[in-house]
């Protein structure tokens, strides 16, 4: 009785090997479908130009004074909020049924609703599902309150980079029905995140909740933009479903190994360098954009959803000390299946690494008087281990 | 060296060897017995994923070749017991000063070109956990040229009136995790230490992925240094990572030495990712242990789809028991997420063990909102009446042109995010490092026991499993009633879990292959 070889070129398996070299396309859905207490509409590609500011501009590898992004429009907001990068925010409530109708136009896409966990068709990987044309409703329950992110999963080395992703946060209830402010609840605060951490202000250990005042979400991302000069299909190989292994099907001048980013963001928003250009790294000016620096009051809570959404690795340094109460939309100690961890104190300045597609979610009380205080991201090169740029952004703390 | 003998093990026959006295946990039919461990040092051209007639895809390695198993790239993963001796002999076959290291338990100390070393060693009762055996010298070169591979301890027995863990002293909080695998209510199922035979589950199922990168134009060119010489270790890294951050520079990939494959065991693409001894294929309630080492040079942040899992050891550390004064102010101990930081060997967060729960997916919707499995969470119906889970109706969904293929086993991957990895040759999305875990049952619901291929005439799957296809049962070796047993190296090869390899003897300085020109 042999485990089955599975030989270089021979494919033993084709039926495995068509799946995974060439995935179908499909549409339709929802499989299995049930009442929904929850819809959502998006729609991919759909291509917008983030001007560059002229500093980064004149070093980018590209020359360009804008960057092509493909983005996921929410088709039900006003164009100018449903076409953002990164996308729209989905904000579902803990135990929703989901049906999400996602349009694909331009191209096949997927969506994959990153640390959601569905069933294969739903979980919107094209190498071991299918690659969606037209449109498709997707599925799923979320039963975990946290930060996710969703994303297109097909030729994802690009596809990613390109811009293709957007929040995905799951409320918990609000442990006071009568309360005006109930989940989901609204982005920027105030809201209720799932924790278990004792003596911190205001936490319900009945619940596992503790409330926020302040919400920001930061998204850090690099771009490069050589890439972003690419079409959908650039340097896949090619899909013939009756031989999928067969010789010149594959490419072998690619450049996708090769990422050189020379655009630094934080949800969005370009970090310009404010160093000369004979000090490296390079050190971005202050963001003070709305979307990323954070505005609070003395005495208040508040909750940062930090997501790596690049592929680079970032060392994160807060300004003030900070607790860890979740990683990967999970909150720590909270029974009973995270019954085995504990959240985790940050002591201000204490830098923390992230790598690609991970999150932490950080409550952080303000102090009792006024104050700007730091964060700073340095992105480490993942293959040199160089840091290659400073991005910077503060936390105002008003009377 | 015949090209098919690596395909044949590098294709996945077997998981593993054991070698040491006969151990409970052994009992897997992956794994093959050794009696002492013999290791050549040599060189190797691999056919690296993207590999066919036109583009001839190949590689260059410096390998450890086992004794009985054919040449492959890395060497083979070797499971042992704390506490007991093991002899080992290791030829130096190349051209340099090599060795052989498994930091903590044994060093070879430096065996010139053409000696060989022979040596007894005790493993130590403290090191039960993963490691990495490797040849040290000019750090890095040696072990990036694929002088490496997995070592995993297990303690001889677990600690006493608790279950098995992987660890002869576990945490509170990760024997606690492992006393609840099968006892408590969210964990239903098998505990880690359970086999099933009814549904030919094996006990103390784990599997390793050891990732690793390969550049073959640096790798060719040390390859070319003449004997006696030394490659420059610090040329070695400076080619491999390259100053990326010229940002003048437009030129592209080929003129490149960073690495363009990215494989786990040696696998990349379709070849790791539909590896059934390489990803795990369980059903929901037969919980696996996941070794991961990086043995390359740069970072990649794993991230494992369907389950989120528990990092319960990180670099030897098992997570865990913070300061009772303050449980905040130390680590977490094991976290349940769905990515993790898999960093350059020699650098913190190198080696990690994860326990993967094999719980339902807990967003598929149930009544409770979490998907443990068992009584009180039952599936949902869908509006046609019928359960979701199992997705039969997603079972059936068939949807290819030419090969009516349907959706069962579940199928999911499990990929570096940070995507440049994910190619191979700068292109060919999804050749890169991609596991994965497939889901082929579930044993906390009543499944009826169908044939292979819906074909009466085929035989019965084993219960709790879900439907599946000809290729996928013989794969899994659902198409028979094999014994769950450790085999003897002869044995294995005699039931075709192992290639014979074709030479044992020692391959010549002659027979070396030629490098690729």
């Amino acid at each position: 009785m042999a485990i089955k070889l599975i030989r270089r070129g021979v494919a033993d398996d084709p039926a495995e090997a068509l799946k995974f070299i060439c995935p179908p396309a499909f549409s339709g859905g929802p499989i299995d479908p049930q009442p929904a207490t929850r819809t959502l509409r998006r729609n991919l590609d759909v291509m917008i130009d983030l001007p560059l500011p002229p500093a980064v501009a004149a070093r980018t590898r590209a020359l360009k004074d804008k960057i092509r992004l493909w983005t996921i429009e929410d088709p039900d907001l006003p164009q100018d909020q449903g076409r953002t990068f990164p996308s729209p925010l989905i904000r579902t409530v803990q135990g929703d049924v989901v049906q999400a109708t996602v349009g694909f136009q331009l191209d096949a896409h997927t969506i994959h609703w990153h640390g959601i966990e569905p069933t294969p068709l739903n979980d919107g990987v094209g190498h071991t599902s299918f690659e969606a044309t037209s449109s498709f409703v997707y599925q799923f329950a979320t039963n975990t309150a946290g930060t996710y992110f969703y994303h297109c999963h097909k030729n994802t080395v690009l596809h990613f980079e390109m811009g293709l992703y957007g929040g995905l946060i799951v409320d918990p209830l609000n442990p006071d029905p009568d309360s005006l402010n109930q989940a989901p609840y609204p982005t920027g605060g105030p809201g209720f995140a799932s924790a278990n951490v004792p003596g911190f202000p205001g936490f319900d250990p009945a619940n596992f909740v503790v409330p926020y005042d302040v919400e920001a979400v930061w998204a850090v991302d690099s771009f490069d933009s050589i890439w972003h000069l690419l079409n959908h299909d650039a340097f896949m190989q090619k899909c013939d479903a009756n031989d999928p292994m067969a010789a010149a099907n594959f490419t072998n001048d690619g450049i996708l190994n090769v990422f050189r980013p020379d655009v630094f963001l934080i949800s969005g928003v370009v970090s310009v360098p404010a160093s000369s250009p004979e000090v490296s790294p390079e050190i971005g000016a202050n963001i003070q954009d709305p979307r990323v620096a954070i505005n609070a009051k003395v005495n208040q809570t508040v909750l940062i959803r930090l997501l790596n959404a690049d592929y680079l690795i970032h060392e994160n340094i807060l300004g003030l000390d900070s607790v860890a109460i979740a990683a990967d939309g999970h909150p720590f100690g909270v029974p009973p299946l995270n019954r085995y961890s504990a959240p985790v104190r940050i002591p201000a300045g204490r830098p923390f690494r992230t790598t690609s597609a991970r999150r932490y979610d950080l409550l952080v009380r303000t102090p009792a008087v006024p104050g700007i205080f730091p964060f700073r991201v340095k992105f480490i090169d993942w293959i040199s281990g160089k840091v290659v740029h400073i991005a910077r952004t503060v936390i105002k703390v008003q009377p | 060296m015949e090209r098919r003998d690596f395909l044949k093990f590098g294709a996945g026959g077997l998981a593993a060897l054991v070698v040491g006295s006969k151990m409970p946990w052994m009992d897997n039919r992956a794994y093959a017995a050794v009696p002492a461990l013999e290791f050549t040092i040599t060189d190797t051209i691999k056919e690296m994923v993207t590999h066919n007639a036109i583009n001839t895809a190949e590689c260059y390695f410096w390998i450890y070749k086992e004794t009985n198993l054919p040449a492959d790239y890395p060497a083979p993963t070797i499971l042992a017991t704390a506490g007991e001796v093991i002899n080992i002999r290791i030829i130096n076959a190349l051209e340099q000063p090599h060795n052989f290291v498994i930091p903590g338990i044994f060093n070879s100390g430096i065996i010139a070109a053409g000696a060989t070393v022979e040596a007894a060693f005790t493993v130590p009762l403290n090191r039960t956990g993963t490691h990495l055996y490797f040849d040290n010298l000019n750090r890095p070169v040696n072990r990036v040229m694929g002088l490496h591979g997995a070592f995993i301890v297990m303690p001889a027995a677990p600690v006493a009136g608790q279950k098995w863990t992987p660890y002869r002293t576990p945490t509170p909080q990760v024997q606690q995790l492992f006393n609840d695998l099968g006892s408590a209510a969210h964990w239903p199922g098998l505990a880690w230490e359970d086999a099933s035979p009814d549904t030919l589950t094996p006990s103390f199922r784990q599997y390793v992925w050891l990732l690793s990168q390969a550049s073959p134009t640096l790798f060719r060119d040390v390859g070319r240094v003449p004997a006696g010489e030394i490659f420059p270790a610090a040329d070695f890294v400076q080619r491999f990572r390259r100053d990326q951050f010229s940002r003048n520079s437009h030129d592209l990939a080929q003129t490149s030495d960073i690495p363009q494959y990215f494989t786990g065991c040696g696998q990349s693409g379709h070849f790791m990712h539909n590896n059934p001894v390489i990803v795990p294929m369980a059903r929901v309630g037969e919980p696996i242990v996941l070794r991961v080492l990086n043995a390359g040079l740069m970072s990649h942040s794993m991230h494992i789809h369907a389950n989120h899992f528990y990092i319960i050891s990180v670099d030897g550390i098992v997570q865990g028991d913070p300061n009772p004064a303050d449980p905040m102010l130390k680590g977490p101990g094991p976290i349940w997420v769905d990515t993790f930081t898999a960093n350059p060997w020699g650098a913190a967060s190198s080696k990690y063990d994860l326990l993967m729960p094999y719980m339902r997916p807990p967003d598929v919707p149930n009544s409770r909102g979490i998907g443990r499995g068992g009584s009180g969470d039952a599936a949902l119906n869908s509006l046609a009446g019928q359960p979701v889970w199992p997705p039969v109706e997603e079972f059936d969904v068939r949807m290819f042109n030419t090969i009516d293929q349907r959706q069962s086993p579940l199928c999911y991957p499990a990929h570096d995010h940070s995507e440049p990895s994910q190619s191979a040759q700068g292109g060919n999305y999804n050749c890169g490092v991609i596991g994965g875990q497939y889901f082929i049952g579930d044993l906390n619901i009543s499944l009826p026991r169908v044939n292979i291929n819906d074909d009466p005439a085929m035989p019965l799957l084993p219960p709790q499993t879900f439907p599946m296809d000809e290729d996928f049962a013989m794969m899994l070796g659902l198409d028979q009633d094999p014994q769950i047993l450790v085999y003897g190296i002869d044995e294995a090869r005699r039931n075709g879990i192992m290639e014979a390899s074709k030479d044992s003897a020692l391959e010549s300085q002659a027979d070396r292959p030629p490098f690729p020109v």
